[in-house]
């Protein structure tokens, strides 16, 4: 056996691996693609509202034991100047490009949804409903499934491109969002987003963070990402995408042997640019290892 | 950006400025001091280890070429370090320099030819806030003392700094109302250092964030909103 098949498919799209830089940890693409990286089954840019958001005050990171916790506040350069700036960029050369959007109404993000439906180098949106660092906008969406099931239809019937919905892990039951999520059209789902966190300072008898509150990402949280990951594929027929502590081949066979199609990495990227060629050649030799021809063969087995 | 340790914990790569770069050599020198988990680890290494390392990142102080500039290197305690890269960068500007450094007592001082051999005998004003080296006080009386004998010399005087914020912080008001250009070196919690997590950025003075690891970690201080702008910790 000599090439081992990586791709993947998600929503009608093909792609050559099944590794994607996670929302907000890799910018826009323009910087981050510089140097080609081949293993990079799929760019996930970071979350786009219709006006630029200037994010929370710092301190805006704190490292906690194997973790992350962040609360940048969705800082962003807004629709306006991503699609003169930024899509230019994206090419028949680069992977292809799936952009994070959010708001703080229905009416915002289905204005953004339409207005990135007419851009072919958008192969598809993903949804933040998630954010857990931003008082009005994104998590008020994912927490309540009629809420959410409104806003999909919504952006659905605006959107040429498929949706994928970022749900957040801190509800009573995503598998009831998911479920919902999916029921309104959802073409795939993410799963998930950072847990909300505390970090204090017991010598300046203070919060770590500007905003007291932040997202923890990073290895400590893997184990509860595989949960939610684990409830929603028994739950829901769409591809679920794993995003939550991945650093290694390791970690990514464990998302796909729990049925994800697809995994995103964040947190470790910062720390290990070259993550994603590392993980691409673990799965390559893992499989091999095993006798397994493709990650389709793969995927879901542990039931 | 180094990489301190091959596990989860401590979980980000350390920012830390090049005090001295031998291109010669191929070599570069890094002074720092051991304050948390992630410094401590580096301590440990022994000579001949290798560490993940990614450089140079941001931007460094800027050179003026012109004769009249008198750059004046103003240092708080570990703080010292990236200013000394002037001499790397470019020697024959850096040999104009005065150096006033400050530091908590004697346990802080090291001798700059530790770093290279080249940065002896350096024109070094000291000041300790015990007096146990060096005169007693703090970096920033230490220089207002000079700054009027400094100004008889019919300089420009070019100001580079980096120290805590509540040094930085007066400074930046003294060298404001004095009409003097300054540079600070800043340091900011990190994550990645590349620019994409956003999570180490500064208030600026037209009310935008500016990242400490691309625009910076060296600033024009004009371009800083000082009131908001906190100490590391």
């Amino acid at each position: 056996m000599n090439v081992i098949d990586l791709s993947t498919e998600i929503s009608g799209l093909q792609f050559s691996s099944p590794l994607m830089t996670a929302s907000g940890t890799a910018g826009y693409g323009k910087e981050f693609l510089q140097a080609p990286c081949p293993s990079l089954g799929a760019f996930v840019t970071k979350g786009i509202s219709l006006k630029p958001r200037k994010g929370n005050p710092p301190p805006r990171v704190c490292e906690t034991s194997c973790g992350l916790l962040n609360a940048i506040g969705l800082e962003n350069i807004g629709l306006e100047a991503f699609l003169n700036e930024i899509l230019p960029f994206f090419s028949g050369e680069n992977p292809p490009l799936i952009v994070n959007i959010f708001g703080e109404s229905t009416q915002e993000i289905v204005e953004i949804a339409s207005r990135l439906s007419k851009h072919q180098a958008v192969k598809a949106l993903e949804l933040n409903v998630s954010c857990p660092n931003v008082r009005a906008g994104g998590i008020a969406f994912g927490k309540d499934a009629r809420i959410l099931s409104a806003l999909i239809r919504d952006v659905k019937s605006k959107a040429s491109q498929p949706v994928w919905v970022k749900l957040t892990p801190s509800v009573n039951d995503i598998a009831v969002i998911a479920k919902a999520a999916e029921e309104a059209g959802a073409d795939a789902i993410t799963v998930a987003n950072s847990y909300t966190g505390i970090a204090v300072d017991i010598e300046r008898e203070e919060y770590c963070l500007g905003n007291i509150t932040g997202g923890l990402t990073g290895p400590a949280i893997k184990p509860l990402s595989q949960y939610a990951v684990w409830q929603v594929v028994k739950e829901v027929r769409v591809p679920v995408i794993a995003s939550g502590g991945c650093a290694s081949a390791r970690d990514a066979l464990e998302y796909f042997l729990l049925g994800a199609r697809a995994v995103q990495i964040g947190t470790m990227a910062l720390v290990n640019p070259s993550i994603f060629d590392e993980i691409l050649d673990g799965l390559e030799e893992f499989f091999k290892r095993r006798g397994i021809p493709s990650l389709n063969n793969w995927i879901g087995r542990l039931k | 950006m180094i990489r301190v340790s091959d596990t989860y914990d401590p979980l980000l790569n350390r920012p830390f400025s090049i005090c001295y770069a031998d291109s010669s050599h191929n070599t570069i020198a890094v002074v720092y001091q051991v304050v948390g988990k992630g410094t401590l680890m580096l301590s440990r290494e022994k000579p001949g280890d290798s560490l993940a390392i990614s450089h140079p990142l941001g931007r460094g102080f800027p050179v003026r070429q012109s004769e009249r500039t008198m750059p004046i290197l103003l240092g708080g305690g570990i703080g010292i370090a990236p200013l000394l890269s002037i001499f790397s960068t470019n020697r024959s500007f850096a040999e104009k320099a005065r150096v006033f450094w400050g530091i908590r007592g004697k346990a802080d001082f090291f001798d700059f030819k530790m770093v290279d051999e080249s940065l002896s005998g350096l024109p070094l004003s000291l000041s300790s806030e015990d007096g146990t080296i060096g005169e007693k006080g703090t970096v920033l009386e230490l220089f207002l003392a000079r700054v009027h004998d400094i100004r008889d010399l019919n300089v420009a005087p070019i100001v580079y700094a980096c120290g805590p914020t509540e040094m930085l912080r007066p400074l930046s008001r003294i060298c404001h109302d004095q009409k003097i250009e300054l540079y600070v070196s800043l340091e900011t919690r990190m994550a990645c250092g590349t620019g994409y997590c956003l999570g180490c950025s500064v208030p600026s003075s037209e009310g935008k964030y500016l990242r400490t690891c691309r625009e910076g970690p060296v600033f024009n201080a004009a371009s800083l909103s000082w009131e908001q702008i906190h100490e590391c910790h």
